[in-house]
């Protein structure tokens, strides 16, 4: 249902045609993200359950919340069922990562290389359609470097979200010129480390510009925190 | 009651043209169409980052600058959509396919000016036509009661997740991600916090501008910080004419198809300019395909239609996702979405009762768009240049400068630390919705929508004494179950339909 209209008959260029087992069907990425979903919507559900009602009114505070919670969690069975069918239907089944939304001209992504298949609402919207060049099926990023290096890029984004969530935490306490200024050189250096001089300087001068703009031109109030500098 | 809407707009352009109100449209669209350019940027994160910069505005200026904002940061999208092929959002995407191509045969410039043209004669006339129309709807309004309106609510999320790009049952679950936390925090009748699973931070709700910062802004910067990888250098641009003959010949018509696809669909609620773009995008193609004359380009490697069309409808869409959003208060789309929760900001409501209330601010800001698509092409053609050198910024510096701006919005929207936890938490929802081809988009349409779809809910099952019937006893009420019915119906019937032909066509079509 989501593949590419040409690509379904195909063998895929790896020319591995190997039966899909339940496992697999259970371990595809939608199957378990439906499944996610569906216990997130029912958590959501119980917990708008306990909601008070109070007889005079005829939708209480709980009646949408409870409503959505059984949405939620009804899409994301029938996500894990279409997914589950799917695979145990053939190989190719994982398809062209629907996101179609990011398909298009992703090349942040392995495997969705450059506006390969710019699906236009694939399930329900009119039309599709294809660019021609490059139409590489992104079948060809299986190679086994690629999950490698998808591995050691994974980590490396927790890593970015755990120098952001510091951040986070530091803003208030340590207040807004020091967290913003050491934030910004590490997250560099952690991205760059062969620029530390180009980072070092982006950071002080970044923090000490944006700092002077939003205090007197905008009269936005930064913390301050343990930062020496006074709001003057 | 044209004649009336006539002298309403004189009006608007009375106070429009004042120099302030003229320094904050240009400022507008000059800022948005920097921000807009920074690759990475579009529309949703540029206004939500730039909300704190308007703080200190009264409605006017704050909303002719936020408004022009969005046209700015739509258009800058376009640019680095086609020379870095890297758009800011999923709206620009198309501008990426036969824009890129055009830059890349030297064409930029044409490219370029083609996409500024586009934006401004239908951006001009979808505000011609949100002249006219808002009060129209202003008036049909009158007999809409809290069932149409919980029905129209429900309407936009429908089409916004079934029109949509990708697998309909994701966008539904981003409909209802959305919708789920837009019911945390203070409930609105009983004022007692709900849904809160006992978490301090969600006692008082999750802001708007917060939830959309964390959605777009956040996975975005993280992903590429984690990953980092330097952008395309940007396609030069050559001197030249901008447009030849041969160009204005082909662009032409498909700026006035696209304007009026664009319009169109942008009226719908629920959807707005990237369906928009998208299906103008179907169409030229189709078009493009079914009568070639002797064009030497393919489409897809650069032809001015696939251009000119879709930065067309986009902008068409732009302004008619404004219809609904100040005759009615629904907002089309996820970047209305924003607007509507600026306007709340200001305190205004935007509906029927702002037109009369607040008429003079509400021609005016009308007025001010006439205003800032002028000035989108007379800023973005002899300025060109220089929004290009903004492509050459170090990504890394770039993303990681992003981060700071989300937390300082964060933190002037509430001064606590929740807020910025909330970032944090939405941020890594964020990741993991696109990780897993979730939209974003719907989400954001969903939570602004589900304080008024609860409101007109518990309204109408008041008056009805719970009864849902009432929504098939309205006339009106019905006919937009009907035609929310067709619009989930049609496409796969056409499909099925289109399959069945298409295998005809086969047969004849074979032996060429």
């Amino acid at each position: 249902m989501t593949q590419t209209a040409g690509m379904s008959g195909d063998v895929p260029p790896g020319g591995d045609v190997r039966r899909p087992s339940w496992r697999d069907a259970a371990l595809a990425s939608d199957t378990l993200l439906g499944a996610v979903v569906a216990v997130a919507g029912t958590a959501f559900f119980v917990s708008a359950r306990g909601i008070a009602h109070p007889p005079q009114l005829v939708v209480g505070p709980g009646t949408l919340p409870t409503l959505i919670g059984a949405g939620l969690a009804l899409l994301g069975l029938a996500l894990m069922v279409q997914s589950l069918l799917r695979n145990l239907r053939g190989p190719l089944a994982e398809g062209p990562v629907t996101a179609g939304e990011s398909a298009i001209l992703d090349e942040r992504r392995p495997g969705a290389d450059a506006g390969v298949a710019v699906q236009v609402a694939d399930a329900s919207a009119p039309a599709e359609m294809s660019v021609p060049e490059r139409a590489a099926g992104p079948t060809e990023a299986a190679a086994p470097a690629a999950g490698a290096r998808r591995l050691r890029g994974g980590w490396r984004v927790l890593a970015a979200f755990a120098l952001f969530a510091g951040y986070v935490l530091a803003f208030i306490p340590v207040g807004f010129l020091l967290s913003t200024a050491v934030f910004l050189f590490v997250m560099t250096t952690f991205a760059q480390p062969e620029k530390k001089v180009r980072n070092a300087i982006v950071a002080v001068v970044f923090t000490l510009v944006v700092y002077v703009a939003f205090i007197y031109g905008l009269g936005v109030y930064l913390p301050s925190g343990i930062t020496p500098l006074p709001i003057f | 009651m044209f004649f009336e809407t006539l002298s309403d707009l004189g009006g608007g352009f009375l106070n429009a043209l004042s120099p302030m109100s003229l320094a904050f449209a240009l400022l507008g669209v000059l800022i948005g169409t920097i921000v807009g350019t920074l690759p990475g940027i579009g529309p949703i994160t540029a206004i939500a980052i730039l909300i704190p910069v308007s703080f200190g505005l009264d409605p006017a200026h704050g909303l002719i600058m936020l408004c022009a904002i969005y046209y700015g940061s739509m258009y800058g999208g376009s640019i680095s959509a086609a020379l870095i092929k890297t758009p800011g959002e999923i709206s620009n995407a198309v501008m990426a396919l036969d824009g890129y191509q055009m830059a890349r045969r030297g064409r930029a410039r044409t490219a370029l000016a083609t996409a500024a043209l586009g934006s401004f004669i239908a951006g001009t006339l979808a505000v011609i036509g949100l002249t006219f129309l808002s009060p129209v709807l202003v008036q049909v309004s009158r007999v809409l009661a809290s069932p149409e309106y919980f029905l129209l609510m429900l309407l936009a999320l429908v089409l916004a997740s079934t029109l949509v790009t990708g697998s309909w049952l994701k966008s539904g679950i981003a409909v209802f991600i959305g919708l789920a936390v837009g019911t945390i925090g203070l409930d609105p009748q009983m004022g007692a916090p709900r849904q809160t699973f006992g978490l301090d931070m969600l006692r008082d709700g999750v802001e708007f501008t917060i939830f959309a910062m964390a959605l777009f802004a956040v996975p975005e910067a993280i992903r590429h910080l984690g990953n980092p990888r330097g952008f395309r250098k940007p396609v030069p641009i050559r001197k030249g004419p901008m447009l030849n003959r041969e160009d204005w010949r082909r662009a032409a018509p498909a700026w006035a198809r696209g304007s009026g696809l664009g319009f169109v669909i942008g009226v719908l609620p629920g959807v707005g300019p990237t369906l928009a773009a998208f299906m103008s995008y179907v169409m030229e193609k189709r078009l493009f395909e079914w009568r070639p004359r002797g064009r030497k380009e393919r489409f897809g490697e650069g032809a001015i239609e696939g251009v000119a069309g879709p930065e067309a409808a986009n902008n068409g869409g732009v302004g008619g996702a404004m219809v609904p959003l100040l005759s009615l208060g629904i907002p089309g789309s996820a970047t209305t979405a924003l607007l509507l929760v600026v306007f709340i900001m200001y305190g205004l409501q935007p509906g029927p009762l702002m037109f009369e209330q607040e008429s003079t601010l509400v021609w005016t800001i009308i007025a001010s768009m006439y205003i800032g698509n002028l000035a989108l092409l007379v800023l973005n053609l002899p300025l060109v240049g220089l929004f290009v050198k903004l492509l050459t910024i170090p990504p890394v510096v770039l993303y990681a400068a992003i981060l700071c701006f989300v937390l300082i919005g964060a933190y002037a929207i509430e001064y606590s630390l929740s807020g910025l936890l909330l970032i944090l938490v939405f941020g890594i929802l964020g990741y993991g919705m696109d990780k897993f081809g979730i939209p974003l988009a719907p989400a954001i349409l969903a939570l602004v929508l589900l304080p008024l779809i609860e409101s007109n809910y518990s309204q109408m099952m008041q008056i009805s004494g719970g009864d849902l019937s009432v929504l098939v006893q309205r006339p009106v009420s019905l006919t937009i179950i009907i035609f929310t019915v067709v619009c989930v119906a049609l496409p796969p019937m056409v499909r099925l339909l289109r399959r069945r032909g298409d295998r005809r066509e086969e047969k004849v079509e074979v032996p060429a």
